[in-house]
């Protein structure tokens, strides 16, 4: 049986692999992150027969495509009979869940990035779930019958309702106990990831589609290496502030562009956060590089330089390229630093299939 | 099935007085061992589809994950595994209660009389473990003088046409029968220099390899397309041979698809009447058992209980039998031998039990975005139920022609009664066809409300009037 189901996840790897750059530029999948695993749909494994089914029913992805509402009247013979229930086999297309860890690995494998030699062993604490707890509340897998079934007699004796000839015990809601996850915390080594994105009016959906994607697997990858990642988020046009993940990839400003407030904010971050050498930080900034003024830039240049270097492991920036086209910055970058920097990885992101060269470009430091 | 754990001498003792009292009421099975294992070990087992010793193929192991997963979740529990065999053979979780254990291998003993009883399975290889295990040698063996992604490869191919096999074959001794063509042709082994074996060896990769002589006459129709193939389709010897086991192991498989009511039906039919009247159970154990009975014979969203519907059935044919004539035990025995699930339920599924067991229909609205109940009436339900069951709920296609457009193209025909085909698979089944016939493959049936012919010729697929 090992040997089946060795190959059976090859297979699973094989199919990942080969929509991987499909997997990379299309959202939907983040969405179907759920814990540590990820769904992945799988249709192209089940094996066809000559088999009854409605293909509208059977629409590839899921459901929601055609729940439109025009249900062809054709459909008797896939209607459920039963006795108190009901049979459709739904035509479940076939899903697996695939750990991230698994995932990063993939990914790992595809773009053939290096493992990463992270530079410090801080502490930080990770949760972890034990189910030793008993909950009034829970999913009915997690049902304990015994002290459901000893409440519920309980009840129905105090209550007068138990009737010794004929012994009906029927637990209500309230008697109801589950096993529910106490969290514990445990020690481990961490990093920082601080994500700086331009969200000047130049910036559009699509942009920031393309920096949460992007974002997403920097996340699978480093928390291959990673137990504890702690995320920070900068938003900035001419002033810069901290805000949380949701805020980030959604908020649309309409101001000018000043990147070294952004760069500002984030060494503030670190010297306040992360300045002790435990700490592996990693800066990842997005814009579509239309800074201001030269006097900026040449400041943000200064920043990077004197002090960013000193105390990241990795700075990344990514050129958004946005419907006005693609600024100067990116240019300076590579004219100051060029590739001569092992700490500074530089891409220009043109459009959503480009994520994954620009996935190569900044995990493929290996730092 | 050699490293035999012996049993604990209280199951051992619960065994032995079980064996006794089931042979008491009547029940006449196989002496049937049963065997201690471990849940990794049970699911394995269960992924196998029952047998212990399968061929290796990744989709065991995409069932095993799937069943573990749902196992460790507590979604899911898989109490035994029982053999088709003689002996037959019975696995029992280990870490099932005491209580559950005088269950399960009551259940059991209801399982082994029913395979050994019941018409449908009369033909079945009772030998099945060993046929398996051998199974399982022999596409090894081929893997080692072929390549294991190619025998994968045809696996995967002949398990998209494993559905097409003829129930009335089960009557007939053709599937139980091994084809020996090329084992007659095979030199007895003289006993040779060593220089010589690896001649000798290339010699049998040769004839493995080598295309099988094909019969070419004309034919009726035929409804075991898989046995069609084996000895009509151009293919290499070592992919008959492939084809062969697939259809002999899918024959095996067959009873259990067409008679899952009757059989869990009866089963558990005989384990409550033991644990409650025959033999009792504990007074301890008493609110395990009903824990255990009730969600065995609940009804759960999506499906018929194949055990309650059963287990019901039983108990009304029982009830009526002995109100008419005093021979309600008598009479389901007599169910329980001559009959297989459509014709159970043809038979005995009448308008009274349709009520009092409630049954209905539903279907999903789209609108509310919820499943409603649609109707109550026998009329309507009897043959939802009953069209389900029909050829195990697989259409019903046979080979019509195998010189279609007068090019040797092969020209299958679904009989359509109601219910279409599903079109993507369809064509991902007919490129798998292909693959096997080599020139072009089409399946006539009907799509929307019109006579179509789906075809694929090897680059396109097309559907045509």
């Amino acid at each position: 049986m090992e040997s089946d189901l060795r190959r059976f996840k090859e297979i699973i790897r094989g199919k990942i692999k080969e929509e991987l750059r499909q997997f990379i530029s299309n959202g939907g999948i983040i969405l179907r992150k759920s814990g540590k695993n990820i769904t992945i749909p799988m249709p192209s494994i089940e094996i066809p027969t000559f088999s009854f089914g409605d293909e509208e029913k059977s629409g590839e992805g899921g459901a929601s495509k055609n729940s439109s509402g025009n249900k062809s009247e054709k459909d008797s013979g896939q209607k459920g009979k039963s006795t108190g229930a009901g049979e459709e086999e739904g035509e479940h297309s076939l899903e697996m869940d695939v750990p991230l860890e698994e995932l990063a690995d993939i990914l790992g494998e595809e773009l053939e990035l290096p493992n990463i030699r992270s530079s410090g062993y801080g502490e930080a604490s990770n949760k972890s779930y034990r189910y030793t707890s008993v909950h009034k509340e829970g999913p009915n897998s997690l049902n304990i019958f015994r002290q459901t079934y000893l409440k519920a007699l309980k009840r129905s004796i105090s209550s007068g309702e138990y009737n010794a000839q004929n012994p009906k015990i029927i637990p209500i809601k309230e008697d109801r106990r589950f096993l529910t996850a106490k969290e514990t915390f445990k020690q481990c080594s961490n990093a920082a990831i601080i994500y700086m994105m331009d969200v000047s009016g130049s910036m559009g959906d699509e942009q920031k589609e393309i920096v949460r994607l992007t974002s997403f697997w920097i996340d699978t990858w480093l928390s291959k290496y990673y137990k504890g990642l702690a995320k920070r988020y900068i938003i900035h046009d001419a002033t810069a502030k901290e805000v949380d993940s949701n805020v980030f990839y959604r908020t649309k400003e309409s101001g000018g562009t000043l990147i070294s407030s952004a760069y500002k904010l984030a060494l503030e971050i670190i010297r306040k956060n992360y300045q002790n050498d435990d700490w592996n930080v990693y800066l990842f900034h997005f814009s579509d590089g239309d800074n201001w003024s030269g006097n900026d830039t040449l400041e943000c240049l200064k920043l990077i330089e004197e002090k960013m270097i000193n105390v990241v492991n990795l700075f990344c920036y990514g050129q958004v390229e946005s419907r006005y086209g693609s600024g100067q910055f990116l240019r300076e970058l590579v004219k100051k630093f060029g590739e001569s920097q092992e700490k500074i990885a530089l891409a220009a992101i043109k459009d959503r299939n480009a994520i994954i060269d620009s996935l190569k470009i900044f995990l493929g430091r290996g730092r | 099935m050699s490293k035999q754990k012996t049993l604990p001498e209280n199951l051992e003792k619960i065994i032995t007085d079980l064996e006794k009292k089931s042979r008491e009421v009547g029940l006449d099975f196989f002496t049937t061992i049963f065997e201690l294992v471990d849940y990794k070990k049970l699911h394995e087992v269960a992924a196998y589809g029952g047998l212990p010793k399968r061929y290796p193929h990744w989709r065991w192991g995409m069932e095993y994950d799937k069943l573990m997963k749902n196992y460790e979740y507590g979604l899911a529990t898989i109490y035994e595994m029982v053999i088709n065999n003689d002996p037959c053979y019975a696995y029992l979780l280990e870490s099932n209660h005491l209580s559950t254990q005088k269950t399960v291998i009551a259940h059991v003993y209801g399982h082994s009389d029913f395979f050994k009883n019941n018409i449908w399975f009369s033909k079945t290889n009772r030998k099945m473990l060993d046929q398996s295990a051998n199974n399982a040698s022999i596409i090894r063996e081929i893997i080692q003088t072929v390549s294991y992604s190619e025998v994968e490869d045809f696996i995967d191919t002949c398990l998209s046409l494993e559905n097409l096999i003829d129930p009335g074959e089960l009557f007939s001794y053709s599937f139980a029968k091994e084809k020996n063509r090329d084992e007659k042709k095979e030199i007895p082994p003289v006993p040779s220099k060593s220089y010589l074996e690896t001649f000798l060896k290339d010699k049998k990769i040769q004839t493995n390899v080598e295309i099988q002589k094909v019969e070419k006459q004309i034919f009726n129709e035929e409804r075991d397309i898989l046995k069609f193939l084996s000895s009509h389709a151009e293919i290499n010897i070592w992919q008959s041979k492939i084809l062969d086991i697939i259809r002999s192991e899918a024959y095996y498989f067959l009873p259990q698809r067409q008679t899952k009511i009757l059989n869990e039906g009866w089963a558990t039919y005989w384990h409550s009447k033991m644990m409650t009247e025959i033999c009792p159970l504990d007074i301890s154990e008493i609110i395990d058992y009903c824990c255990q009975y009730s969600s065995i014979v609940e009804n759960k969203g999506g499906h018929i209980n194949p055990y309650r519907l059963g287990l019901e059935l039983f108990k009304n044919i029982h009830k009526k039998w002995d109100e008419k004539s005093h021979n309600g035990t008598e009479k389901i025995f007599e169910v329980r031998k001559i009959h297989n699930d459509l014709s159970f339920l043809d038979n005995f599924l009448d308008e009274d039990f349709c009520h009092e067991t409630k049954m209905f229909l539903y279907d999903y609205d789209p609108q509310k975005r919820e499943h409603i109940l649609t109707d109550r009436k026998f009329k309507d339900i009897k043959p939802q139920i009953l069209s389900a069951l029909t050829n195990c709920g697989w259409p019903i296609i046979k080979v019509i022609d195998n010189n279609f457009h007068s090019k040797g193209e092969l020209l299958l025909k679904h009989s359509y009664d109601g219910t279409l085909l599903h079109q993507g698979k369809s064509f991902e089944t007919l490129k798998r066809l292909y693959k096997i016939w080599k020139k072009p493959v089409h399946i006539e049936t009907v799509v929307g409300d019109q006579k179509k012919i789906l075809s694929f010729n090897g680059e396109e697929l097309s559907v045509k009037k």
